[in-house]
């Protein structure tokens, strides 16, 4: 049965292109002429630009490149500016943070960690002046602020591990450094030092929001893909005048799953859910070192973790097969 | 470090527990907001329609605006459709199929219903139609010189009988995209034209021809018709999508037999 199920779009339009909303009086103008990308016409709209930059977009900007650059610099000067070795160690290359014996002091020696907290400053900057900007824009557009509140909730932890734990902990070599591997190291080191963050109810909770917003995207997206062809990609309009399409999504999952989200509610569940990532994961990691030291033992306080790991194993023992001792 | 109220309560013990608190809150929340649209339910063997006073779930009115003269809707508004449906009761228990009565494909039930949407057309931010055929946009659009152009292409229903040729696409001009294709239907002895929702629709070959999988050549003749044939209503969308998607069971008789 091989029938059009709208994963890609097949025959594309080429037409004038959609200038956007009008932009409110006073306001910078949309900047850039719109190109068509018949590539990114396939799964969405062709039309590329004209792009809102702004007052704080612009701000944003120039703030990430010179933090990037400060970065940038560094990992440079680590490989006596040689491009090729930068290259080739790129990917082990670090601008760590602050080294301990200087704890929260503002300006370190810039080769012991200075660094780290200028371009930490500049890139934290560029962010919140990013947060702006949408804000801002949901403002002047008559929107609601839910992409702004969304994109708080990924800075809060953004500032939780470089920011307000290092001040918590009272020094600043607790924080994550810039860098590919190191980053990740950091991220090993962490969960060793402090006693298995598996344990961490709150690195638990965001995980499981992690892939819980995923799979719910994943559905609605699914969904509105298969009600296209009764007109259910245009979900606004199907909020305040249900149609056939909805009708349908809502039956299939009432049908399949025994309940069924609304054209509206959906996005809410989704919507909670990703913010629940980030904000579950923020305190997971605030309460790391500051109210617990080790989570396995915090565990087995409360009964998570077994004394006697020999009658629970939670980690299956990879020699010995599950079908028993005897067992090939 | 111990931060506790007791020995066994401490402060991040508490803290799961608020959260805990908090989620079960945000899921009923969650709940009532699925419920703005399609309640109060009604039990489907005694057709009894549940009271939404007393129903826990059920949200409170929320007004939305609507772009065209200040108008707004409240929901959920507890509104039911009076059509009289072409169906009978299957069986005598709950979730049993109901049986068409007449032409399910004609009579818009099971796969083939539609919903009451209002019978205006969509509109664009400045007010205009927003799906026109291209005949009424004066070659400002055009097709993609790399896809095949559809406009002349021979259009066969699933059982590969001619049902007609495309004349003209009817464009969302707000998305640039291809909602519908126009389809003379000229080989037939009522000589009409068919809208053809684009999802319904493969292309194969080149140069190309349209093989629609959801229903018979010789029911194009059927498509229920605009009223205006330059523009469709939220109304007769909805019908016509719905008479295609109806024929993905109802077209040939095979379709309601099981698979095995």
């Amino acid at each position: 049965m091989s029938e059009f199920q709208n994963i890609f779009t097949r025959v594309q339009l080429v037409g004038p292109v959609e200038a956007g909303v009008p932009v409110p009086d006073g306001e910078l103008e949309r900047v850039g002429t719109p190109i068509l990308s018949y590539w990114a016409g396939k799964i969405g709209s062709a039309q590329i630009g004209p792009i809102y930059l702004g007052g704080f977009g612009l701000a944003s900007l120039i703030t990430f490149l010179l933090g990037f650059t400060i970065i940038g610099m560094n990992m440079l000067a680590q490989v006596d500016w040689n491009p090729v070795l930068f290259v080739r160690e790129f990917l082990w290359l670090s601008l760590d943070p602050p080294l301990a014996k200087h704890g929260l002091k503002v300006l370190p020696p810039l080769n012991e960690g200075g660094w780290w907290l200028i371009a930490g400053f500049f890139i934290t900057l560029s962010i919140i002046l990013w947060w702006f900007r949408m804000y801002v824009r949901a403002q002047r557009l008559g929107l609601g602020y839910h992409v702004s509140y969304a994109f708080a909730a990924a800075i809060w932890l953004y500032l939780v591990l470089g920011f307000i734990r290092p001040l918590l902990m009272g020094n600043w070599s607790h924080a994550v450094p810039f860098g590919i591997f190191s980053h990740l190291y950091w991220t090993n080191d962490f969960s060793v030092d402090y006693g298995n963050l598996f344990w961490n109810p709150f690195h638990a909770l965001s995980i499981a929001f992690l892939y819980g917003s995923a799979l719910l995207f994943a559905i609605h997206g699914a969904t509105i893909l298969s009600v296209s062809r009764y007109g259910g990609d245009r979900e606004i309009e199907q909020i305040t005048d249900r149609g056939t399409a909805s009708e349908r999504a809502a039956l299939f999952w009432r049908w399949t799953m025994g309940f069924n989200a609304s054209m509206e509610s959906i996005h809410r569940w989704a919507w909670w859910f990703a913010m629940l990532t980030t904000l579950t994961g923020g305190i997971g990691i605030l309460i790391t070192g500051t109210l617990v030291d080790d989570w396995t033992a915090w565990g087995m306080k409360h009964g998570i973790v077994p004394e006697d790991l020999s009658w629970w194993p939670i980690t299956p023992d990879s020699t010995v097969s599950s079908w028993g001792a005897g067992a090939q | 470090m111990t931060l506790g109220l007791t020995e066994h309560i401490d402060a991040t013990l508490v803290l799961v527990y608020a959260f805990w608190i908090f989620f079960a809150i945000l899921i009923y929340y969650l709940h009532r907001e699925s419920r703005r649209e399609g309640y109060p339910l009604e039990t489907d063997t005694t057709e009894v329609i549940e009271d939404p006073d007393t129903i826990t779930y059920m949200p409170n009115g929320k007004t939305y605006l609507l772009p065209d003269d200040n108008a707004s809707v409240i929901k959920p508004d507890n509104k039911r459709e009076a059509r009289l449906l072409k169906l009978r009761a299957g069986f005598a228990w709950p979730g049993a199929p109901k049986i068409p009565t007449g032409n399910p494909m004609k009579d818009a039930v099971g796969p083939a219903s539609y919903a009451e949407r209002k019978n205006v057309p969509d509109r664009t931010l400045a007010g205009k139609p927003k799906i026109v055929p291209l005949r009424s946009l004066f070659g400002v659009y055009a097709v993609s010189a790399q896809d095949p152009n559809p406009i002349g292409m021979k259009v066969y229903g699933c059982d590969h009988a001619f049902a007609g040729v495309v004349t003209d696409i009817w464009v969302d001009r707000t998305e640039s995209l291809i909602r519908y294709y126009e389809v003379a239907v000229s080989d037939q002895p009522k000589a009409r034209t068919a809208l053809l929702p684009v999802n319904f629709t493969v292309i194969r070959g080149i140069p190309g021809q349209i093989y629609v999988h959801a229903i018979t050549g010789a029911q194009f003749t059927e498509v229920p018709l605009t009223k205006n044939p330059n523009e469709i209503t939220l109304l007769e969308e909805d019908k016509i999508c719905a008479y295609y998607g109806g024929g993905l069971l109802y077209a040939i008789p095979i379709r309601q037999e099981s698979v095995l």
